[in-house]
């Protein structure tokens, strides 16, 4: 017993430092985000009557696997993750005294388009990004946004949140338990 | 009333033991305000240190170790960032202002920053103040300098005065660019922040102190005098970091996005609010750390009330069976011991917060010239009230300890005590 898990000890140390030498023999002058599995990203901004939510995360926490779909259960969860976020009612509550419009959202997903997928730019990252644009008629009203993401992907546990408001520059860790940001 | 006076008297009898558990109340309590305070002003100090920016660039590190080095001049760059990438985001279209530092010198152990006249425009501090001029005007050749507030104060220089810039960051370096002054043209009004530790001299003036130096030293027989560097180009090539403004907030994270991605040079642009949050979680842990050690020196110092009490209880069983004769119920002598006890602790806290206040007194300059930090005298915040609050509140249930055993004694003993 002791022994198998020995030899599936090394195979995981193995796996972490193969694929990191891959990574950086692979990778000559190429940027890398961090990437943790459970973490996300998501930047506010918010200036005149401009409300601007990026959403970065990995494809982990919002699908459950980082390759491309290999069966239809597969290419069913990435279609129904690109889906969910392209409805912000889902993934935020934002006031409604506030008056918020959409105006754009674009969502891309590293897992989405099928095909040659390798070769693009030669970039091999696997995080999903959702960009959202409002305009806010009440602008004033916008005092806090209710962050529904971790209710629709329980793989998130952390998303660490900056935003640039009328307080200035703020970070703050949300989590399940306390998903409400005050703005 | 009658009770506090006697309690008092108690007390006043004996003076020696009471006044050292005071001691040790009042200084326990004075640590615990004082960490409190020092967590508090050092949180100001750093946050109203920029305001304003929206990026702070330099070359690739950590987001604190860029925002410390080149804001709070603790600590050195890993690296430089050369003025082609500088030229290249100052010109963005998203930008609107943009702020180069260069360090590396010194001038008597006070950082020695090379930037430009847009600084004393641009550069914010506190509630989006502008730097002011206590004297003198920003800087307009390459051999002029502007002190910091504290630069001038400390060591005495006057508008016009000749200084000596050193090479390197030591407090006592011994490689001087002494062949080429900076002539003093301003000195700033105090801000509070580093900036009034710092020189400034235009990034020029850096370049020039550098132009007959190769790695580090100065070459043999390549003596260029100040007139000749002012021929040459003084272009630098390569700054510290430079602060940005841009035109609109809300393209920050582009611009962040941008410069971080910029394939020609390894840059790090961080948002300067967000990494001073990241710098707060992880002081915070030792700040926590610090926390409960003190709270457990207040701990340790109520404990010695209690011990001191319990132990004086024995030897006073025959004074309270007196005052049970004269007509004092068993609830008065609870109430006697219980306020003692109190008393003590209520006049300890009262001490701690005249020792903190005297510390504060005595400390405030030197704490300032030497870690740059303002502590202002104030009254109490109302989390320092509320310390004060709960330490009373624990002392009143230590005090009940020896007040309820008082209290068991008074009913079971009679005038005849066997000790």
């Amino acid at each position: 017993m002791i022994k198998t898990n020995f030899i599936t000890g090394f195979l995981a140390i193995c796996l972490v430092v193969c694929s990191t030498l891959l990574h950086a023999a692979g990778s000559d002058s190429e940027q890398h985000e961090a990437h943790v599995h459970g973490e996300a990203l998501l930047l506010i901004a918010i200036e005149g009557d401009a409300l601007e939510i990026e959403f970065i995360s990995p494809a982990m926490n919002l699908v459950g696997f980082e390759h491309q779909p290999a069966n239809a259960q597969q290419e069913q969860a990435v279609e129904a993750a690109i889906g969910s976020l392209r409805q912000p009612d889902l993934v935020f509550s934002i006031p409604s005294a506030a008056k918020c419009v959409p105006v754009s959202i674009e969502v891309e997903s590293p897992l989405a388009e099928h095909g040659d997928h390798h070769d693009h730019e030669g970039e091999a990252h696997t995080d999903f990004t959702a960009h959202y644009r409002f305009r806010c008629s009440a602008i004033s009203y916008l005092e806090m946004i209710d962050v529904k993401l971790f209710k629709q992907f329980p793989g998130t546990e952390v998303i660490e949140v900056q935003s640039i408001s009328k307080r200035g520059q703020q970070k703050i860790d949300l989590t399940p338990g306390q998903s409400r940001l005050e703005l | 009333m009658a009770i506090l006076s006697l309690a008092l008297k108690s007390l006043l009898n004996r003076r020696f033991t009471a006044s050292l558990v005071l001691l040790s109340i009042a200084l326990s309590v004075a640590l615990l305000l004082g960490v409190e305070r020092l967590r508090v002003e050092s949180r100001n100090s750093f946050a109203n240190t920029i305001s304003g920016t929206d990026l702070v660039v330099g070359a690739r590190s950590g987001a604190i170790n860029l925002l410390l080095y080149s804001v709070f001049r603790i600590g050195d760059a890993t690296n430089n960032i050369s003025w082609k990438s500088y030229k290249k985001f100052s010109e963005h279209s998203l930008v609107k202002w943009t702020i180069p530092i260069s360090l590396g010198d010194s001038h008597r152990g006070y950082r020695v920053m090379g930037t430009n006249r847009d600084y004393f425009r641009f550069y914010k501090y506190a509630n989006k103040r502008s730097l002011s001029f206590h004297q003198g005007r920003p800087f307009e050749e390459v051999y002029q300098a502007v002190l910091g507030h504290e630069v001038a104060g400390e060591l005495d220089y006057r508008m016009g005065q000749e200084i000596v810039i050193a090479h390197g960051a030591g407090k006592t370096s011994f490689t001087l660019h002494d062949d080429k002054p900076f002539k003093v043209v301003g000195i700033l009004e105090p801000t509070g922040t580093p900036v009034d530790r710092t020189v400034h001299v235009p990034l020029e003036g850096i370049e020039a102190i550098h132009v007959d130096w190769v790695a580090g030293r100065q070459v043999r027989g390549l003596n260029i005098s100040a007139d000749e560097a002012l021929e040459k180009d003084l272009t630098p090539k390569a700054i510290t970091a430079f602060l940005v403004g841009l035109k609109s907030k809300i393209a920050t994270f582009r611009v962040q996005r941008e410069i971080n991605d910029y394939r020609k040079e390894p840059l790090l642009a961080v948002l300067p609010g967000v990494a001073l949050q990241q710098l707060w979680d992880l002081i915070s842990v030792a700040e926590n750390a610090l926390l409960i050690i003190t709270l457990l020196v207040v701990a340790v110092g109520l404990i010695g009330i209690l011990t001191v009490m319990l132990a004086s209880l024995n030897e006073r069983r025959r004074e309270m069976a007196i005052l049970r004769s004269v007509g004092a119920r068993p609830g008065h002598i609870l109430l006697l011991v219980t306020g003692e006890g109190l008393l003590l602790s209520l006049i300890g806290i009262a001490a701690g917060l005249l020792l903190l206040y005297a510390g504060l007194f005595l400390a405030q300059t030197y704490i300032e010239t030497h870690y740059g930090l303002h502590l202002p005298i104030g009254l109490p915040s109302l989390r320092e009230w509320l310390i004060l609050v709960l330490v009373g509140t624990s002392a009143l249930i230590v005090g009940l300890i020896p007040g309820y055993r008082a209290y068991r004694y008074s009913l079971a003993d009679g005038m005849s005590i066997r000790i």
